[in-house]
């Protein structure tokens, strides 16, 4: 792991450190408030978009004239030699954030400056001058981990509630969550966007926070459709328990959504009520679309995509395919002349169905470049002949025979689709 | 690409044309000819309009749609846990608009009521598909069309008329039409026609 590399800032006025500290994540991701003076940055990785660690410092410099700061290994130590400036080891003990009461004491036993504190045995320090010194001594060196609450940017579209007394009535969350929608959506059609992921967080007065997951298969800003949604899911998902002191409905995900124009005249018919409903009503599992796959294995020649994803154009099959797969294949015994012929009858079930007509075979083998060689099962006992075969009432199936005659072991029926 | 002819309309009762509404189809087991049928009604559709197919069991094969003249692209594939739930996400379709497709076996009077007033209110065309015989005892007359369609020997569709609204039951004939190689398009020719 590359070593950490970490910038301390110190302000000779600081203003508001939340608010500098959120403005610095324009330098790194990582940066927190360090009161009461400051903001430490964590540039691992990210100096060299900015010439350097050197560069950095400049770039900093000439935006806040004034300011003073340093990059060291850790923490303590940029914030050390930010404060006191020069090396760490030459600097007052009051660099390392001590106390003033144990500076004072260290004083009285000749310890002016780190490198007299590091030259004391640890042990004897944590008995006479408390745990302070050996570990801000132990942080600034990098023996011991220091934590740094780093910020995080505030969700930009969150709308949160507060209520003075719990609210838990079923009507009272209704509400909410109606008034919640049309600020976000009014919000949201400013910036000419839709959400895609919507959540609605419950804050319970015992800590709980059950919360309601909305997808979407084409981005809203419908606040109608959005409190209905939200309302279905309540009664089933949020449990209100002694009560609820806020509500928070933030989307996770937004994508550009072009305002329309409501007239009268030429309404385009318009399917993402119905699509937003239904991927909410039974999940983003349950409802797909198909794409063609590149593949001749009847069943992977289609493969199942989320709802959100566009449709791919087909093209139609060379052969003919059953409107009904059976997954898996059902085996069924069948009796066919050898070697290559279509079978007379096949038994599925219990019920024989005598075969009238049948075309074939397509014959389709598996693509062996993609699977390592089994000498226990050579290829030919993986190909398949496909049937189209027609019975006595006219119902009509799709079979194949899977292995050759002359193979290893006897060839195997089975029952593959049913065509309309 | 695909072309595929829909039921020549001339020969059919004029009930038919009604536009929003349910049609329930009906297939012996171990057949899938009412699938076929409803994937011919739906290519006559308007090409933008979206078709769900929602089962409990969902066994749909799109490239066989494909192949009987339907575009997969349109399609839109649901799983519902049961039979109700089925019912209930072909309602949420047909009144958004969208052409829907449901298989399931229980289907209660109470419920194709309610399919058929949503087909109305969305102005949508949606087709309940049963395995079950041609006569039940909760046959329902909220369904503008039931049809019993079993399979014919030579590579005909038997279409027996159970039901509709202003027509009597009459048993058609289909031709199921299938080049090979795609000259021409899968259509049913309607060969005779009785009752």
């Amino acid at each position: 792991m590359a070593p950490r590399r970490l910038l301390s800032l110190c302000l000779a006025e600081p203003d508001d450190l939340a608010a500098l500290a959120l403005w610095c994540q324009c330098f790194t991701p990582l940066t927190a408030p360090d009161p009461p003076d400051g903001v430490i940055l964590d540039i691992t990785g990210c100096a060299h978009l900015f010439g350097g660690e050197a560069g950095l410092m400049a770039v900093l410099m000439a935006r806040m004239p004034g300011a003073r700061m340093a990059i060291a290994d850790t923490a303590a130590a940029a914030w050390g030699v930010a404060r006191y400036g020069g090396a760490l080891m030459e600097l007052p003990v009051a660099a390392l954030r001590l106390p003033p009461e144990t500076i004072a004491k260290l004083r009285k036993i000749g310890v002016r400056t780190v490198g007299q504190l590091a030259r004391l045995p640890r042990a004897g320090l944590v008995a006479g001058y408390g745990k302070a010194p050996a570990l801000r001594l132990a942080q600034a060196l990098g023996e011991a981990p220091e934590i740094i609450r780093f910020m995080s940017a505030p969700p930009e579209w969150r709308e949160l509630e507060h209520y003075v007394e719990p609210i838990f009535a079923p009507a009272q969350l209704q509400e909410a969550l109606a008034r919640l929608a049309a600020k976000l959506c009014v919000r949201l059609e400013d910036a000419t966007l839709g959400a895609t992921a919507l959540t609605a967080q419950f804050y319970r007065i015992d800590h709980a926070v059950p919360h309601i997951a909305l997808g979407f298969a084409l981005p809203c800003r419908d606040e109608w459709q959005i409190a209905k949604l939200l309302r279905e899911r309540l009664a089933q998902d949020i449990d209100p328990g002694f009560g609820i002191e806020s509500i928070a409905l933030e989307a996770s995900a937004v994508e550009a959504l072009a305002p329309v124009q409501r007239d009268m005249a030429s309404k385009t018919p318009d399917y993402e009520k119905p699509l937003n409903t239904l991927l909410n009503r039974l999940g983003s599992a349950n409802f797909w679309r198909s794409v063609p796959q590149d593949s001749y294995i009847p069943e992977y020649a289609a493969k199942r995509v989320p709802v959100s994803q566009q449709p791919v154009p087909w093209i139609k099959p060379h052969h003919p395919r059953p409107v009904r797969l059976l997954t898996p294949p059902v085996p069924i015994t069948a009796i066919a002349p050898v070697p290559d012929d279509p079978p007379v009858q096949f038994t599925w079930e219990g019920r024989v169905h005598r075969i009238r007509h049948a075309t074939g075979p397509e014959r389709i083998a598996r693509d062996w470049w993609a699977h390592p060689c089994d000498p226990t099962r050579p290829e030919a006992e993986k190909i398949r002949d496909y049937y189209v075969v027609e019975d006595a009432q006219g119902g009509r199936f799709w079979l194949f025979r899977a292995g050759l005659h002359e193979g290893i072991s006897a060839p195997r029926w089975y029952l593959h689709g049913v065509f309309a | 690409m695909f072309q595929a002819s829909p039921i020549p309309s001339a020969s059919l009762p004029p009930v038919l044309h009604v536009d929003p509404a349910v049609h329930e189809l009906r297939a012996p087991g171990r057949t899938a000819g009412h699938i076929g049928f409803a994937v011919r009604w739906l290519t006559a559709l308007a090409p933008a309009v979206p078709v769900l197919w929602v089962s409990a069991a969902p066994d749909w094969y799109p490239p066989g749609l494909a192949w009987a003249g339907l575009d997969p692209a349109r399609c839109l594939f649901a799983q519902a846990e049961t039979d109700a739930a089925c019912l209930g996400t072909l309602e949420v379709a047909l009144r958004g608009g969208m052409a829907g497709v449901a298989a399931c076996n229980i289907v209660s009077r109470l419920a194709a009521r309610r399919l058929a007033l949503a087909a109305k209110n969305g102005g949508a065309i949606g087709f309940l598909l049963r395995h079950a015989p041609a006569f039940t005892p909760e046959d329902s007359t909220a369904f503008a069309t039931r049809w019993m369609i079993s399979p014919a020997p030579g590579g005909m569709v038997q279409a027996d008329l159970l039901y509709a609204k202003g027509a009597q039951p009459q048993t058609y004939l289909f031709d199921i039409r299938e080049e090979q190689h795609g000259a021409t398009p899968p259509a049913l020719t309607v060969l005779s026609r009785t009752g």
